[in-house]
C-alpha cells in the first residue's frame, strides 16, 4: 500500500496530550497491520531554521531537509532511500531513529505512534529500532574496546550480565564474521571492514525489527563493500529484520533493496518495486541517477551526461517542480506547479508531469 | 551452489591484520598519532628521559624537590621554619646559613622548605577544586544544554568579568583568615577557565556519532554521560590543571604578600616575601630567595603544561 | 603514441624505529601523450603515494626515501632539485585532489585564486591575465564565469569547486594533469559531468591524464588505460578493453566482480572478495594478495611474482594464464547465490 495519497496523520500525542503506548486500532491501522507494515512514515517533515543575517532582510531562511515523506517498510523487507547529498535521505533516517525532532508527520512502528514516545518508554522501544552509520570508526567510542561497545547494547536492556554478556558478545562477533578475540582491541586497531562488523554486531545485539543503514557500505573499501552488503543480506534471512537502506548511489542497493524510493531535496520523486525501477525507471531524475552510474565495463558505452549543474540549496527551492532546474524534459508547466506523488502502477509512484511511460 | 565455487577455498585473512602495526607514510607512527595518551605510556617515558628534553627534566626535578619538600621537611632542614637564632640576624648567604637569615635570626633555607606546603597544598587543592567543579558545571552546560546552560554559564561569566586575583581577594577578605580558606579563595577564581573549556568540549562530544550510537541502543542518558561525555572530555584537563597550578601558587602567595593569608603558621613564601619588604635595599636575600622559588615552580610548572599540550592530547578523535 | 611519463622501478620505502616498510615496491608504467591512465586501488595500495612521489610531494624529512625512475619527456624528474622541481609543478604536471571545497583558500575569490596561477606561470599584462582567467573558468565549464570569479568557494557547489581547481591546475597548460580521486567527494550525476570534462580536456589539449581512483566504474567509462595496484604492488596493468574484458590477474578479477552494478542481473548475493587489504606493516611474504586469492599455491605463499607480459597486458601472478583462462576470476556467484566470497567462520555461524 502507498501511503503517500493518504492524507497526513495528526499526532497521537498532539490529540491525547500525553504518552500512550496501545492506540486504538483505526482502520487504516488494520489495514497496515494485514499488509504487514512494520514502519509506516506519513507525511514527514522536518525543516530547519537558519540564524538570519543581520544586514540581510527579510524572514530567516529555512533548509527544508525532509519536506513531506511517507513510506512504509513492511517486515523483512528492505526499503532502499536512493539520492545525492543534500536529498534529505539521512535526516529522514535520523528522524526514525529519533535523533532529530520532525516539524510535522507521523511514524508509526508497528501500529505504534512512535513519535510519541517518551522518556523511558521510548528508550527501551529503541530495542526494536537499531541503525548503522556511514562511518563506523566515528560511531565506536574510541576509548572503549569494541567488546565492550558490543556489550553496551546488552547492558543497555538488561540482556546479559558479567560473564554471560561476555560470551553473547563473542557470540555476536562470531555472527558477523570475526574473530571473539577482538573485542579486546580498540576501534583504531580494527580496518575498516572490521569496524563496520562491530556495528553491525551492536546493531543486531538486541534483536531488532528494523535497522536503518545509513550509507553503511560507501566508506568502505570496494572488496570490503562486498562482504558487508552480503552480511546484511544474511542477517536478514536469519534474522528477519527490515532494513532502510540509505545510500547515495543505486548501484549499491541494487542487490539488497526489495523497493526503492528516490529523494530529491526533501521529497520522494519515485517509488517502485527495484526490479521495476531499475529496468523501467519513471522519473527523469531516476534516469539520470541510473545512467550516471559509471559501470565497471568499457564496452557498455556511458550514456554520457544527461544532467547539467547542481542540486540546488534546500534553502531556496525552485517553484514547481524542484529538479525543474536540472531537468532535460522541463517544460513551462513545471514551472508553475509542483507535480504530486501520484501511483502509476500497483506499488509503483511517481512525482513528474511528464513520466516515462 | 555451482562448481566454480567448490573449487574457491578461502582462508580468513579477515582479523589476522594487525593495524596496531600500522604506519602512517606522512606522519609517524598511526599509534603515536591515533591512540589515546595513555596508550602510549612507553612512548612517554622515552620522551621524559630523553636527553634532548633538558628544561623539561630540570623542570620536573625542581617539582619534585618542592614535593619532597612539602612532605617532609624535615629531612631536609636541620633547623625548624620557627626555630630562630636571634643572634644571627640577618646574615648573608654562603655564610653559616646556605641563604642567609632573615631579620629574626631564621634560615631562609628552612623558610623555603617549610613554606612549601602551603604552596603545594594551594596549588594542589585548589587546582583540584576548580578542575572538578568547573569542569563538572563545564560538562553539565554543554551536555544538558538549555536552561541549564544559560544558568551556569552566566554565573561562569560574572566570575570571569572579575580578574581571577580581585575575585580571590573578595573571597579572602570575607572569609577568616585560614589556610582552607586561602584554598578557596584562589580555587574559585580557577572555575571559570575549566567551566568555558569543557563546556565547548562537551558540545563537540555530544555530537560524536557513537554517542548518537548509544542513545540510539537505547543507553540511558546518564550512563552516556558517564561513559562517552565525561571520559573522552577531559584529555584538555590535565593541560589546564598543569597551567593553573602555577597561577594557584602565584595567587596565593599574593594574598599571603598582602597580608590577607593565614596567620598562624604553615609558613607562606608570598608571607616571607612581605616580611623582608622593609629590608630590601642591604638584606635582599630575604626577598629574593623566596621570589625565585615561586619563580622556577611556576616556569616549571609551565614548561610542564607545555610538554603535556603537545604530547598528551589524543588526536585519535 | 609517444610516451610522456616513464616510471621505471618506482619504489618507496618508510623507515622508523619499529618498521622498515615499502609503500610502493617496484612500480613500471608508461604513460603516453594524450592518454588517460587510471590507477585504481584501495585504501592503502600506494596509489597516492606513487603520484605524489613522480613529483617529489613526499616529504624527504620524514624517513622516506623514493628510488627508481621517473622521466617527463625524458627528463628525469627525482633527481631535480626542489626548485626545478617547482618548475616542473604547475608547467608541466599539475595535480587536483579529492576535497576540492578544503584545497581552495576560503577567503579569496575564486576569480583571485585562479589569477595567482595565471600570474605565476604567464606574462601579459593585467587586462590579459584577467581575460585568461575568465576563458580557463569557462574552458572547464563553469557557466557565467565573470560572476563566479567574484564568488568565494563556500558560496558555490563541491563540483563548481572541483571545475576551479581544475582551472588552476590548467593555468600553465601542464602536458600531464594528475587527478587524485577528483570526484569521489562528488554527486554521481556530478561525477559524471568532471568526468566528461577531463576527457575533453584530454582531447582538447593533447593533455595526459592520470585518473587515481578506487572506483572501477570510473576508470572503465574514462580510461585509455588502466593500471591496477594492491598493497604496494602494480599487479596488472593493460587497455582499458584488456583489463576489464580478461584480467589476468585475480584481484583485478574480484574487484570488476565485487563493483555493485545497476545493470547486473539481480541477486541476492554480490560477489565478494575475502579478508581485507593487508596494512603495510603486515604484508605477508610472497605475493600479497595470496591469502585472499583463489587460485594460490604454495609458490604464491613464498615467491613474489614478477610482472610478466601476456598479450597487451602485463600481470604480477604466478598463475596468470590460469586467471585468464578459467572462469574463476570471475568470482561468480551462481544463480542459488551460495557461499562465494564469504568467510568460512561466517559460513559456518550463519
Amino acid at each position: 500500500m502507498p501511503p503517500n495519497q493518504a492524507a497526513p496523520l495528526a499526532r497521537e500525542e498532539d490529540r491525547h496530550g500525553g504518552q500512550r503506548e496501545g492506540l486504538r486500532d483505526g482502520p487504516r491501522e488494520a489495514r497496515a497491520q494485514r499488509d504487514g507494515a512494520l514502519l509506516e512514515v506519513w507525511d514527514l517533515v522536518c525543516h530547519f531554521k537558519l540564524r538570519r543575517k543581520w544586514w540581510k532582510g527579510g524572514p530567516a531562511p529555512v533548509v527544508r531537509a525532509v519536506d513531506g515523506v511517507s513510506l512504509s517498510v513492511g517486515r523483512q523487507e528492505t526499503y532502499a532511500l536512493v539520492g545525492e547529498s543534500g536529498c534529505g535521505k539521512s535526516t529522514l533516517g535520523r528522524l526514525i531513529l529519533r535523533l532529530e525532532r520532525p516539524t510535522s508527520g507521523a511514524v508509526r512502528f508497528e501500529g505504534r505512534d512512535w513519535l510519541a514516545l517518551r522518556g523511558d518508554h521510548l528508550r527501551q522501544a529503541r530495542r526494536e529500532v537499531q541503525a548503522i552509520f556511514q562511518d563506523p570508526l566515528g560511531a565506536l567510542d574510541p576509548r572503549r574496546t569494541v567488546g565492550k561497545s558490543v556489550e553496551e547494547a546488552l547492558d543497555a536492556h538488561n540482556l546479559a550480565k558479567g560473564q554471560a554478556a561476555r560470551r553473547r558478545v563473542a557470540e555476536l562477533l562470531e555472527s558477523v564474521g570475526l574473530r571473539p578475540a577482538l573485542a579486546a582491541r580498540y576501534p583504531h586497531e580494527l580496518s575498516g571492514g572490521q569496524r563496520q562488523r562491530v556495528t553491525v554486531a551492536r546493531a543486531i545485539a538486541g534483536g531488532p525489527k528494523f535497522i536503518v543503514a545509513d550509507e553503511a557500505v560507501s566508506a568502505l573499501d570496494v572488496s570490503v563493500q562486498a562482504q558487508v552488503i552480503n552480511l546484511l543480506a544474511d542477517l536478514q534471512e536469519s534474522l528477519g529484520v527490515s532494513y532502510l537502506f540509505i545510500s547515495h548511489g543505486l548501484a549499491t542497493v541494487r542487490h539488497m533493496a526489495d523497493r526503492v524510493g528516490v529523494m530529491y531535496l526533501g521529497r520522494l520523486v519515485e517509488e517502485a518495486p527495484a526490479e521495476e525501477l531499475f529496468s523501467a525507471p519513471a522519473h527523469p531524475y531516476t534516469k539520470a541517477l541510473l545512467s550516471a552510474a559509471p559501470a565497471p565495463d568499457p564496452t557498455t558505452a556511458s550514456k554520457g551526461v544527461e544532467l547539467r549543474g547542481e542540486v540546488p540549496s534546500a534553502a531556496s527551492l525552485p517553484s514547481g517542480c524542484r529538479f525543474r532546474t536540472r531537468c532535460p524534459k522541463a517544460k513551462e508547466i513545471c514551472r508553475e506547479a509542483e507535480p504530486v506523488l501520484l501511483a502509476v502502477a500497483k506499488g509503483r509512484s511517481v512525482a513528474c508531469h511528464f513520466p516515462e511511460s | 551452489m555451482s562448481l566454480g565455487q567448490t573449487s574457491i577455498a578461502y582462508p580468513n585473512r579477515e582479523d589476522g591484520a594487525l593495524a596496531s602495526e600500522a604506519v602512517s607514510p606522512l606522519g609517524g607512527d598511526l599509534n603515536e598519532r591515533s591512540s589515546p595518551w595513555w596508550f602510549r605510556r612507553r612512548a612517554l617515558r622515552r620522551q621524559i628521559f630523553h636527553p634532548n628534553n633538558f628544561i623539561l627534566g630540570l623542570s620536573c626535578a625542581v617539582l619534585a624537590i618542592v614535593f619532597l619538600w612539602a612532605a617532609v621537611p624535615s629531612l631536609f632542614s636541620p633547623d625548624t621554619a620557627v626555630g630562630a637564632y636571634p643572634t644571627q640576624v640577618l646574615q648573608p648567604p654562603l655564610g653559616k646559613f646556605f641563604l642567609g637569615t632573615d631579620q629574626y635570626g631564621r634560615s631562609i633555607y628552612a623558610e623555603l622548605v617549610y613554606g612549601a606546603r602551603s604552596a603545594v597544598l594551594i596549588g594542589v587543592l585548589a587546582t583540584a577544586g576548580s578542575a572538578i567543579v568547573g569542569s563538572l558545571m563545564g560538562i553539565a552546560a554543554g551536555y544538558i544544554g538549555g536552561a541549564t546552560d544559560m544558568v551556569i554559564m552566566r554565573v561562569v561569566d560574572v566570575l570571569l568579568a572579575l580578574p581571577g586575583l580581585f575575585l580571590a581577594l573578595i573571597f579572602v577578605a570575607a572569609l577568616p583568615p585560614n589556610l582552607m580558606n586561602l584554598i578557596i579563595a584562589v580555587g574559585v577564581q580557577g572555575i571559570p577557565a575549566y567551566a568555558r573549556v569543557l563546556r565547548a568540549q562537551a558540545l563537540q562530544v555530544r555530537g560524536r556519532l557513537y554517542v548518537d550510537a548509544a542513545t540510539v541502543l537505547g543507553v540511558a542518558r546518564w550512563k552516556i554521560l558517564a561513559r562517552h561525555i565525561v571520559p573522552n572530555c577531559l584529555a584538555p584537563v590535565l593541560v589546564l590543571a598543569a597551567i593553573g597550578f602555577g597561577f594557584a601558587i602565584i595567587i596565593g602567595a599574593t594574598l599571603a604578600f598582602l597580608g590577607l593569608g593565614p596567620t598562624t603558621p604553615p609558613l607562606n613564601w608570598g608571607a616571607l616575601i612581605a616580611s623582608g619588604q622593609g629590608y630590601v635595599n642591604q638584606d635582599w636575600w630575604i626577598t629574593t630567595f623566596p621570589g625565585l622559588m615561586i619563580t622556577a615552580v611556576v616556569i616549571a610548572v609551565n614548561v610542564l603544561g607545555d610538554w603535556l599540550r603537545d604530547h598528551m592530547e589524543p588526536t585519535s578523535r | 603514441m609517444t610516451e610522456l611519463l616513464e616510471v621505471e622501478g618506482l619504489t618507496v620505502k618508510f623507515e622508523s624505529a619499529a618498521h622498515h616498510l615499502e609503500l610502493v615496491r617496484d612500480a613500471s608504467f608508461e604513460i603516453g601523450t594524450g592518454e588517460v591512465v587510471a590507477m585504481v586501488g584501495e585504501s592503502g595500495s600506494g596509489k597516492s603515494i606513487t603520484a605524489r612521489a613522480i613529483l617529489g610531494l613526499l616529504r624527504r624529512n620524514h624517513r622516506m626515501t623514493v628510488e627508481g625512475n621517473a622521466r617527463l619527456a625524458g627528463r628525469e624528474l627525482l633527481a631535480l632539485a626542489e626548485a626545478e622541481m617547482r618548475e616542473v609543478r604547475g608547467r608541466r604536471v599539475s595535480m587536483i585532489f579529492q576535497d576540492p571545497v578544503g584545497a581552495l583558500d576560503p577567503v579569496v575569490s575564486i576569480g583571485a585564486q585562479v589569477l595567482e596561477a595565471v600570474r605565476r606561470r604567464r606574462s601579459g599584462t593585467r587586462p590579459e591575465q584577467r581575460r585568461r582567467v575568465i576563458e580557463l573558468l569557462a574552458s572547464v565549464g563553469i557557466t557565467d564565469p565573470e560572476l563566479r570569479a567574484k564568488q568565494f568557494p563556500h558560496e558555490v557547489s563541491g563540483g563548481m569547486c572541483q571545475r576551479a581547481l581544475i582551472a588552476i591546475a590548467l593555468a600553465g597548460s601542464p602536458e600531464l594533469l594528475i587527478a587524485d580521486e577528483p570526484t569521489t567527494a562528488l554527486d554521481v550525476t556530478v561525477q559524471a559531468q568532471v568526468l566528461d570534462l577531463l576527457k575533453r580536456l584530454r582531447d582538447e589539449r593533447q593533455m595526459s591524464v592520470l585518473l587515481i581512483t578506487h572506483d572501477m566504474g570510473v576508470a572503465a567509462q574514462t580510461a585509455d588505460r588502466v593500471l591496477i595496484m594492491y598493497a604496494g604492488s602494480l599487479v596488472e596493468q593493460g587497455p582499458t578493453a584488456d583489463i576489464f574484458g580478461h584480467p589476468c590477474h585475480p584481484y583485478t578479477g574480484g574487484l570488476i566482480s565485487a563493483v555493485p552494478r545497476v545493470d547486473a542481473p539481480r541477486s541476492r548475493r554480490l560477489v565478494a572478495i575475502p579478508g581485507s587489504v593487508p596494512e603495510a606493516a603486515d604484508r605477508p611474504a610472497g605475493c600479497a594478495f595470496h591469502p585472499r586469492c583463489p587460485l594460490a599455491d604454495d609458490r604464491c605463499a613464498t615467491a613474489m611474482p614478477g610482472p610478466r607480459r601476456l598479450g597487451n597486458q602485463i600481470a604480477a601472478c604466478h598463475r596468470a594464464e590460469e586467471a585468464r583462462d578459467s572462469q574463476v576470476h570471475r568470482w561468480q556467484a551462481g544463480p542459488g547465490g551460495g557461499g562465494a566470497g564469504r568467510l568460512p567462520e561466517e559460513r559456518a555461524a550463519l
